[in-house]
């Protein structure tokens, strides 16, 4: 009965998307309000609807009514309820429908940016023709409301995996901030189908791109915080293809905050800022067809589906239809102004880009090597993270060089000389510090991270001074001075936090050890610099698992550490096929992250374990939270 | 004196230019050939193939625990085998008939593997279900 009426309600949505799409085709050539109004209208009404499918699905999941195909499949008798909330996104169908709903809401929020009012029909139209291919995937291809002729008496499950508090709440983050992309996408586009020739676009996309840039981050940052805490994922980062196409629209979206600003400010890089949120919508779109096709082979593939013919045919249509229109419609958005010096922010902004775009390039290239070495030479060739990180390194390494004197040149006609002055006393100052850092660490990739990240918080350091020194002379009160460079202290933080975690990824990964071994109860082992002994091994059995588990005691450079690693066999094993789950003991402190595994029982009363110590990977965590930080400061400004 | 667009270009190039080539020296230096269990068998004698990703099906009951803490096992694509040995952690989905992704060296008969992955087998689509699912608008 339920699924009736969800099914229902998805496929009058649908018809809803087709009539929206027709009476803003025809309103906005006939220039006919009474249409565009219908259009507007079917996003309410597509809203509504979904709304309601949504709460209809979470009702079924919570109720657990394995009548549902969706849910016999994703949850299971023994699931609570918040897990079976978020079984609504464990699944391809249900991600589906929350990612409809989600631009459902975003495309209604359009018509309230008001200053534009000559854009938001265009604009409109983009967003929702986006949001009816979605619709069309739930109803005609996934549709997460299908039913099963004989009714389970219990579900499959959720994978024991994803029974996670990340579980909860990744997925869902990187979806708003994937989905929020779409919005800037439809200014933009809108903006080029209504021939519009101010800025408008960009100044009604930044608080979207701020946001998506947000969540991105953040879903980025639980994505790896998830990785490095489960086992067999690699750590924070493996260069895995669905963690690269999370990342590549978060590199093209950073790219496009840093040019918008030229356009915001001398109405410059007006073209290329088009085709830059176009990357990043794309890519985007990109990155849930390689996650949900499973057209590449990657740890994290927990759904695979038919949906990647249809999803081939939108990007072409979208990418064509896109480009289409900017090549009929690009004489009319050329820049005004000219760059007149290669000292001006201006320019710098531009070699941002490049570097940005070089690393996207960079991980494409290296995600979709498979795919294209089969194509040319019928073997299959995988790069691994050596390519990565071979490229990689000198193009951060030029990102933060930009870094620190970018956000203090001035506009326009930047003169060499003065920048050169500025620049002196931190440089001094850094190679002081590398020569201190030298007394510590020995390898020479590290000693430049840290050369440039001195110099860097340096120059950042030496900028905040000296305005405020200029400012209090002239009898302004600290907090005065700080509203004034609100903005650009704001995106000293984010700098700062991302100079945080560099260090923290160079540290982590030139001096992370691992080592094997085997112990008995009592025995104890000396490995490198550090000290460790079995206690004891337990074994306990709750309601739901066997619990096989070891205590261990740490001793480093005089401090003591308990780790207790676990083994848990799941009882209730469903359809799900994995029942076992490797509890990582993991002990964090700023320094250094204690990371043991208990592998196996030998069953010969040994116990065979392995150790990882990452260094400073705190850093790598505080740094992200950081930036992020100064991304929603920066946005909280803008909104009041 | 040339434009600041003229000297932007050839900056422009100059990092492409340097860009490419490091791509290139990058692919080269970090390649590795994924395969099934009949080719790596029969591409052994090739020189080239140095490093191997190898996937194949865990044969039921094959696999065997060390006393130094490796463990052994054996992978078949349903035409031929190869035997498989690995230290480290073990990918907790990791047991019989699944399909495993090792990487590492074939040297001999015996694939000395550092590194190994394990697919996850629900793949959210069981034949089963799909089957027996009764769709409203098909």
């Amino acid at each position: 009965m339920l699924n009736n009426i969800g099914e229902t309600l998805l496929f009058i949505s649908f018809l809803a998307g087709l009539i929206g799409l027709y009476s803003y085709f025809v309103g906005i050539r006939k220039k006919s309000n009474l249409l565009v109004s219908i259009g507007t209208r079917s996003i309410l009404a597509i809203f509504a609807l979904l709304s309601i499918s949504v709460l209809v699905l979470i009702y079924l999941l919570t109720t657990k009514d394995y009548s549902n195909a969706y849910v016999a499949k994703n949850i299971s008798n023994d699931l609570s309820f918040i897990y079976s909330i978020a079984a609504l996104w464990a699944g391809q169908e249900g991600s589906l429908l929350l990612w409809s709903w989600i631009l459902s809401l975003y495309t209604l929020t359009i018509r309230f940016s008001k200053p534009f009012k000559s854009l938001l029909p265009s604009s409109e139209s983009v967003s929702l023709f986006i949001l009816s291919f979605f619709i069309f995937l739930i109803v005609f291809v996934e549709s997460p409301f299908d039913t099963l002729g004989a009714i389970p008496l219990n579900g499959r499950g959720l994978n024991p995996i994803l029974q996670n508090f990340y579980m909860a709440i990744h997925p869902l983050t990187l979806y708003i901030g994937y989905i929020a992309l779409t919005i800037p996408f439809a200014f933009a586009l809108g903006s080029i189908i209504s021939k519009d020739k101010t800025d408008n676009w960009v100044l009604r996309s930044k608080n979207w791109t701020y946001f998506s840039w947000i969540f991105l981050s953040l879903g980025l940052l639980l994505g790896s915080r998830w990785a490095y805490l489960e086992l067999g994922w690699g750590g924070y980062w493996a260069w895995d293809p669905v963690e690269n196409v999370a990342l590549m629209p978060w590199l093209a979206l950073t790219a496009f905050l840093h040019s918008s600003m030229a356009q915001e400010t001398r109405s410059l890089l007006r073209r290329w800022n088009i085709c830059l949120i176009f990357l990043a919508f794309f890519l985007s779109i990109f990155g849930t067809f390689i996650t949900r096709s499973g057209l590449i082979s990657s740890v994290h593939s927990f759904a695979q589906s038919s949906i990647g013919p249809y999803f081939i045919v939108f990007i072409i249509l979208t990418v064509v239809f896109a480009i289409f229109m900017y090549q009929k419609n690009k004489k009319l958005i050329s820049s005004n102004e000219d760059i007149v010096s290669l000292f001006s922010k201006e320019n710098f902004l531009i070699f941002n880009n490049i570097f940005f775009l070089i690393i996207t390039l960079t991980v494409f290239l290296g995600t979709v090597f498979p795919i294209i070495s089969e194509a040319f030479t019928g073997e299959k060739i995988l790069v691994g993270p050596t390519f990565y990180d071979l490229v990689n390194f000198p193009n951060v390494l030029a990102l933060m060089s930009l870094m620190s004197v970018a956000p203090i040149i001035p506009w326009k006609t930047g003169k060499l000389s003065p920048i050169l002055m500025l620049l002196l006393k931190p440089v001094i100052l850094s190679i002081l510090t590398t020569f201190v850092a030298y007394m510590f660490f020995d390898n020479f990739k590290v000693l430049l991270i840290f050369f440039i990240s001195s110099f860097v918080i340096f120059v950042i350091l030496q900028d905040i001074i000296v305005e405020f020194k200029l400012q209090l002379a002239r009898g302004l009160k600290w907090k005065d001075i700080l509203s004034k460079r609100y903005r650009r202290y704001c995106s000293f933080l984010v700098h700062f936090g991302i100079i945080l975690l560099i260090i923290g990824i160079t540290l982590s990964s030139v001096y992370g050890t691992k080592s094997d071994f085997i112990l008995s109860t009592g025995q104890s082992l000396k490995i490198n610099d550090y000290d460790i002994k079995l206690l004891e091994t337990y074994k306990k059995e709750s309601e739901a698992k066997n619990i096989l588990g070891a205590k261990l005691l740490l001793t480093d450079s005089g401090s003591s550490y308990y780790l207790y690693p676990e083994q848990n066999l799941y009882k209730y094993e469903g359809n799900r096929e994995i029942n076992k789950e490797t509890e990582v003991a993991i002990y964090n402190t700023l320094k250094k992250d204690y990371y043991l595994i208990l592998i196996d029982d030998m069953e010969d009363g040994r116990f065979n374990f392995k150790i990882y110590i990452n260094p400073w990977v705190s850093l790598l965590w505080i740094g992200s939270l950081v930036s992020i930080l100064g991304g929603v400061l920066i946005m909280f400004r803008r909104k009041i | 004196m040339a434009s600041p667009k003229k000297k932007i270009q050839i900056f422009v190039v100059i990092i492409g230019l340097f860009f490419s080539f490091l791509i290139y020296k990058a692919v080269e230096s970090s390649l590795v050939y994924y395969l099934t269990v009949s080719e790596a068998l029969a591409e052994k004698s090739s020189s080239k193939f140095k490093r191997l990703r190898v996937s194949g099906i865990v044969e039921e009951g094959s696999i065997k625990k060390n006393s130094d803490g490796s463990i052994n096992f054996i992978i078949t694509d349903k035409v031929k085998t190869i035997n498989v040995q690995y230290k480290g952690e073990v990918p907790d989905i990791f047991t019989d008939e699944i399909e495993a992704v090792v990487e590492g060296e074939l040297i001999d008969t015996t694939f000395i593997a550092n590194k190994l992955f394990a697919k996850c087998p629900t793949k959210y689509e069981d034949e089963a279900y799909e089957e027996s699912k009764v769709s409203f608008v098909k």
